[in-house]
């Protein structure tokens, strides 16, 4: 799919927010992703990107620069046309109580679960990233949350998984790294628990079988196209 | 008119370009980004006598210029195929092949045998080049005796296009096309990808925990064109060439050096829509070139 970047922010150092226009119409359910072509020789395959916000005619992603590929990215400019494949991924269409859910994100995680926040600001969630690298991002969505730093540059020094007990709740969604992805399923005794899970992929489409995660039965899942949003109680995190 | 039909053993290929196996999925993906009426066809993951769970994760890692793999035929069976995916793929309108990938020669010979009555296919592509398992796979091709027991007989099974896909890792590859050819077989895919590894300079360990996998992209295809070119000097059953093709004029070469038709693999992964695309592309640039009819192209280098 053809797009054209419209709007690029850097919003903290290393970190854009990327907005491109869309021209098909198809509905964007929370998780899903999109795969972006870019220009670098080094590096053949696309990037994928969790879909951070949308609207009929555009949609945004959030890019941490950090190898060859996302460096080509971001150093588009707007008015540059770009191939965009979108939305990629299995629609989320369980129904959550925000009343009863506990978001957590660990650093680039944010950009997962800020599609699940888009109708509300009023939720219980906990964000962790190393030395207070994210607070620009976090300011910049306006989210109300407990923010963690494993450095204690925040106001709250520790993990994500520390600060779990603060809340009540029956569901969560969770995306970070695998490490806080398991963290979490160790401190939630069986709560419902949503994954976002994110993984090296080549194709992003089920084509190549290589972003498997592994469930409790030894069977795999693709996380570009039986996720990304999958049973984070079933993973097993290596 | 420009002519692109292409014949290999029964099956005709409205154009010479295929989704390569492990690449293409089961043709449904994708469905959603090609027509199928405007392109060659493809070539079905790799299907085994039972279901295999694949390797563990990482399974793919990106080169410089290409992509290493350890996906470890993944699939669910040849009765889960049969009962699940055929009937999906049947009504497709392109060329499909179907991948075999076996771990003793009673294996293959079962799943000919419940495949074969069955409609909704044009033929096998016989895998006995994948570096990615333990047994079995890339192990029956590094000996051409050891193949000449595996395959004989195969021919007698079945009348549908026979394919068999060889791996570039070993010099008996070109022997093996050729006694393929004397089997009766209708092709030969060539190549599979080349054996490569990976290190984690931290750990000091494999990135892939079966240590090798598989070097596909484009940083392949100057060797696998080679390798093209020495097998078209042993064989005279058609080539279906594979390695690094992403332009129509990746096709053109390859076929000048005497492949009749090439498979897509890693860019399928990049851009999914690319077996049309390049099938536009490559009517396009015969009608630059003045090329009439593409088999006037097949081996036509000048040497």
């Amino acid at each position: 799919m053809s797009a054209t970047l419209l709007d690029k922010k850097e919003i903290s150092e290393n970190i854009f927010l990327m907005t491109f226009s869309r021209s098909d119409k198809s509905l964007i359910y929370p998780g899903q992703f999109l795969s972006i072509l870019h220009s670098s020789k080094e590096k053949i395959l696309r990037r994928p990107f969790s879909i951070f916000s949308c609207s009929e005619d555009k949609v945004s992603v959030l890019v941490k620069r950090i190898g060859g590929g996302t460096t080509a990215i971001t150093q588009m400019q707007a008015g540059e046309s770009a191939d965009i494949l979108c939305p990629l991924g299995k629609p989320f269409e369980e129904k959550i109580d925000f009343t009863r859910t506990l978001f957590i994100a660990g650093g680039i995680g944010i950009a997962g679960i800020n599609s699940f926040i888009r109708e509300t600001k009023q939720i219980k969630m906990i964000f962790g990233d190393r030395e207070g690298e994210f607070g620009k991002v976090i300011d910049f969505l306006g989210i109300e949350c407990i923010y963690a730093s494993e450095s204690g540059l925040n106001k709250r020094k520790g993990r994500v998984t520390d600060f779990i007990g603060e809340f009540d709740f029956d569901t969560v969604v969770a995306c970070g790294p695998k490490q806080m992805l398991r963290g979490v399923k160790e401190r939630i005794n069986g709560k419902r628990y949503f994954a976002v899970c994110e993984e090296i992929m080549a194709c992003g489409v089920g084509l190549c079988n290589g972003c498997m995660v592994k469930y409790d039965d030894n069977t795999f899942r693709k996380v570009c196209t039986d996720g990304p949003v999958l049973d984070g109680n079933r993973i097993v995190y290596d | 008119m420009i002519k692109t039909h292409i014949r290999i053993g029964k099956t005709i290929l409205k154009k010479p370009i295929l989704g390569a196996s492990g690449c293409s999925g089961w043709g449904n993906e994708l469905l959603r980004f090609n027509d199928f009426s405007k392109i060659g066809g493809f070539v079905t993951k790799s299907i085994t006598l039972n279901e295999k769970k694949g390797n563990e994760m990482p399974r793919i890692m990106e080169t410089y210029g290409g992509l290493l793999n350890s996906i470890g035929l993944e699939n669910r069976g040849v009765d889960y195929f049969i009962k699940n995916i055929l009937p999906e793929i049947k009504d497709m309108e392109c060329v499909k092949f179907l991948n075999l990938a076996f771990f003793e020669k009673s294996e293959l010979e079962k799943m000919i045998a419940m495949l074969d009555s069955r409609e909704g296919f044009d033929g096998y592509e016989i895998n006995i080049s994948c570096p990615n398992v333990a047994h079995g796979g890339i192990s029956f091709n590094s000996s051409a005796a050891d193949a000449t027991s595996l395959l004989s007989g195969v021919r007698k099974m079945t009348e549908k296009t026979l394919l068999l896909k060889l791996s570039p890792a070993f010099e008996d590859s070109f022997e093996i096309g050729r006694i393929a050819e004397d089997m009766g077989f209708d092709g030969i895919t060539f190549t599979n990808t080349y054996i490569g590894t990976a290190v984690d300079v931290k750990s000091r360990s494999f990135v892939f925990k079966n240590k090798q996998a598989g070097l596909s992209g484009p940083a392949i295809k100057p060797l696998s064109l080679m390798n093209v070119h020495k097998m078209r000097k042993k064989i005279s059953i058609p080539i279906i060439a594979a390695g690094g093709v992403r332009t129509a004029d990746d096709v053109l070469e390859y076929m000048i050096l005497g492949a009749s038709a090439v498979q897509v693999g890693t860019q399928l992964l990049v851009r999914p829509s690319v077996l049309e695309e390049l099938c536009v592309e490559l009517e396009e640039r015969m009608k630059d070139l003045k090329i009439e009819d593409i088999n006037e192209l097949i081996g036509s280098i000048k040497e």
